[in-house]
């Protein structure tokens, strides 16, 4: 566990991880139990969503009705929840650096030989594992739950669906490192990852009402996720890699900002 | 000639528009004790940083081990040990757990030298850091600077919360160092400690180095006190004439006379009459440290700052 920073810093998250693991699971498995009636009552649920305006069904994911397992997950659950996990990524990465800065560890840490960069590095990849963990406990709680209620669809799509939770969180998530990462403080890399997770839900959920806005929706970073259904049709791999591409870029501005910054607790 | 193991030139660091250090040029030499003196908010923490990359300078060079710490950073830090002087270790850890991996990130360090330092500083590893008193973390935080056997110790501070016994060990355990041919750069505000581990010490004054000096040197520039019992009433002008003495009050048959050099030309003088006692006071360290802090004292001792170009 001690054997490296990488290590050291995913040990430190393993409670975080299985709570939040567990903890989404629980709601998803919950859901999904719930699944079976509302598709039996098919038609008085999807009246309920004919009547509500536009915006609303864009927060949704744009579904249209609850009968497919795809569209009543989306609605119910997965269309929101990179919104709460993004609590956890941005939390956790302004931790692992601007809480050991601030603490007092990280003059201690980068008194050892360790370069800049591979303190860096260790502290994201720590950071992807323990998203991509708690998306993997997500993914097969939903497997569980498929199987509880004798879903068919196929395990490898529920396991699909929970790390495809992960390119956005994560691009929230490195937002807030690269920024915690650069600059002094927890202020300015909360601030900003949470207005671009919130800000780009809520512009998704704007653009219907006006014929003008729809330009911006394919820019909206939220749009790249709900656009993809791992449950119905299938992710988009390009929006994948754009997610992922922005991450890489904003850890190369949070490693030349660590580079150059001065660390004062 | 050796190198020396740590040389600034010129070191200036300004915090935005508040003044860290300015133009701090100073060396130390392979295995010596060298100790940074000064009152808190002097810019001893800011010059430890610097040697460490830990902050960087708004100009000036840093060599250390003759390299450069910002470029050649992994490099030095693996020849160094540091404890910080608000030292902060991981605190659900313990001791033990925190070296572990203190260890790791050095690759590997010998267990017998964590065993060896942690008997002789009394350390109790099996507990973790939150439950350790102020002391007891800064045995941990010294046994991380140690347990690698670096050629440069870089200690803030040190003493810190040490009980008066593990004050004492930490000081053989600097004389050790010292002993192999290590180097040690202290800072410290405890006189008496300084006066006894330091073989040359830097003064720090809101920022500047105002001297750096032998420990004997610096007594040497000390305002020191005697007393000259005669057989009879003195007249005091004659003494109050001779080149470095700063006082004379005449108390019945007794002259105290407060004088800064050589004793000589006041021996001298008082030859003149009978001499019946001569009892001279060995300045201490600090009547020298607070001399660097007054005005006056500092325009008296101006001309010994060049001493860092020796």
């Amino acid at each position: 566990m001690l054997r490296s920073v990488f290590l050291k810093t995913f040990y430190d998250q393993r409670k975080a991880i299985l709570g939040w693991g567990l903890g989404l699971g629980a709601l998803a498995y919950l859901t999904l139990l719930f699944y079976p009636s509302v598709q039996k009552a098919g038609e008085f649920y999807d009246q309920i969503l004919l009547a509500l305006p536009p915006e609303a069904l864009a927060f949704l994911g744009n579904i249209r009705s609850f009968t497919t397992m795809d569209e009543y997950m989306t609605g119910s659950l997965l269309s929101y929840l990179p919104l709460v996990l993004a609590i956890y990524a941005v939390g956790a990465a302004v931790g692992l650096v601007t809480g050991e800065i601030e603490g007092g560890t990280m003059d201690i840490l980068l008194a050892h030989p360790i370069s800049r960069w591979r303190v860096v590095l260790e502290k994201y990849a720590a950071l992807v594992a323990a998203l991509a963990a708690i998306c993997l406990i997500f993914g097969l709680s939903m497997l569980v739950g498929g199987l509880t209620i004798g879903s068919d669809v196929p395990p490898g799509r529920w396991l699909l669906a929970g790390l495809h939770l992960l390119p956005l969180t994560l691009l929230y998530g490195t937002v807030a490192f690269a920024l915690a990462c650069a600059v002094r403080g927890r202020a300015t890399a909360v601030a900003t990852a949470i207005t671009l997770a919130v800000g780009g839900y809520i512009l998704n959920g704007l653009v219907p009402l006006s014929e003008r806005l729809q330009p911006l929706e394919k820019w909206t970073i939220y749009y790249w996720y709900i656009a993809g259904r791992p449950l119905g049709d299938g992710i988009i791999l390009e929006h994948v890699a754009l997610l992922l591409v922005g991450s890489l870029l904003l850890l190369l501005i949070g490693l030349v900002g660590f580079g150059r910054r001065d660390i004062v607790p | 000639m050796t190198l020396p193991v740590i040389e600034t030139e010129g070191l200036t660091k300004y915090y935005g528009r508040s003044r860290g250090i300015i133009d701090v040029s100073l060396q130390v030499e392979r295995g010596e004790i060298f100790g940074f003196l000064g009152p808190n908010g002097a810019g001893k923490t800011t010059t430890i940083r610097l040697l460490l990359d830990l902050i960087r300078p708004t100009r000036g060079q840093i060599r250390v081990l003759g390299l450069d710490p910002r470029r050649d950073g992994v490099a030095v830090r693996r020849r160094v040990g540091y404890l910080p002087g608000e030292l902060a270790l991981y605190s659900d850890l313990t001791g033990q757990q925190v070296l572990e991996y203190a260890a790791h990130l050095r690759n590997g360090v010998p267990r017998k030298e964590i065993a060896r330092l942690a008997d002789r500083l009394e350390a109790d590893l099996s507990r973790p850091i939150r439950t350790l008193s102020h002391g007891n973390r800064q045995k941990i935080g010294l046994i991380m600077a140690l347990m690698h056997r670096p050629e440069l110790l870089i200690l803030d501070e040190p003493t810190t919360g040490l009980d008066p016994l593990m004050q004492q060990v930490l000081y053989e355990l600097l004389e050790e160092v010292r002993r192999d041919g290590r180097t040690v750069f202290f800072s410290s505000h405890i006189l008496p400690e300084v006066e006894r581990l330091c073989d040359r010490v830097g003064i720090l004054r809101e920022g500047r180095l105002v001297a750096v000096e032998t420990v004997s040197g610096l007594k040497g520039v000390a305002v020191r006190r005697m007393d000259l019992v005669f057989e009879g009433p003195v007249d005091p002008e004659p003494f109050r004439a001779i080149p470095g003495v700063r006082e004379v009050a005449a108390s019945g048959a007794t002259l105290h006379i407060a004088i800064q050099g050589s004793l000589d030309p006041v021996v001298k003088a008082a030859a003149q009459h009978t001499v019946l006692n001569i009892v001279t006071y060995e300045p201490n360290l600090e009547e020298v440290f607070l001399a660097f802090y007054r005005d006056d004292a500092r325009q008296a001792t101006d001309p010994r700052r060049p001493t860092t170009d020796d």
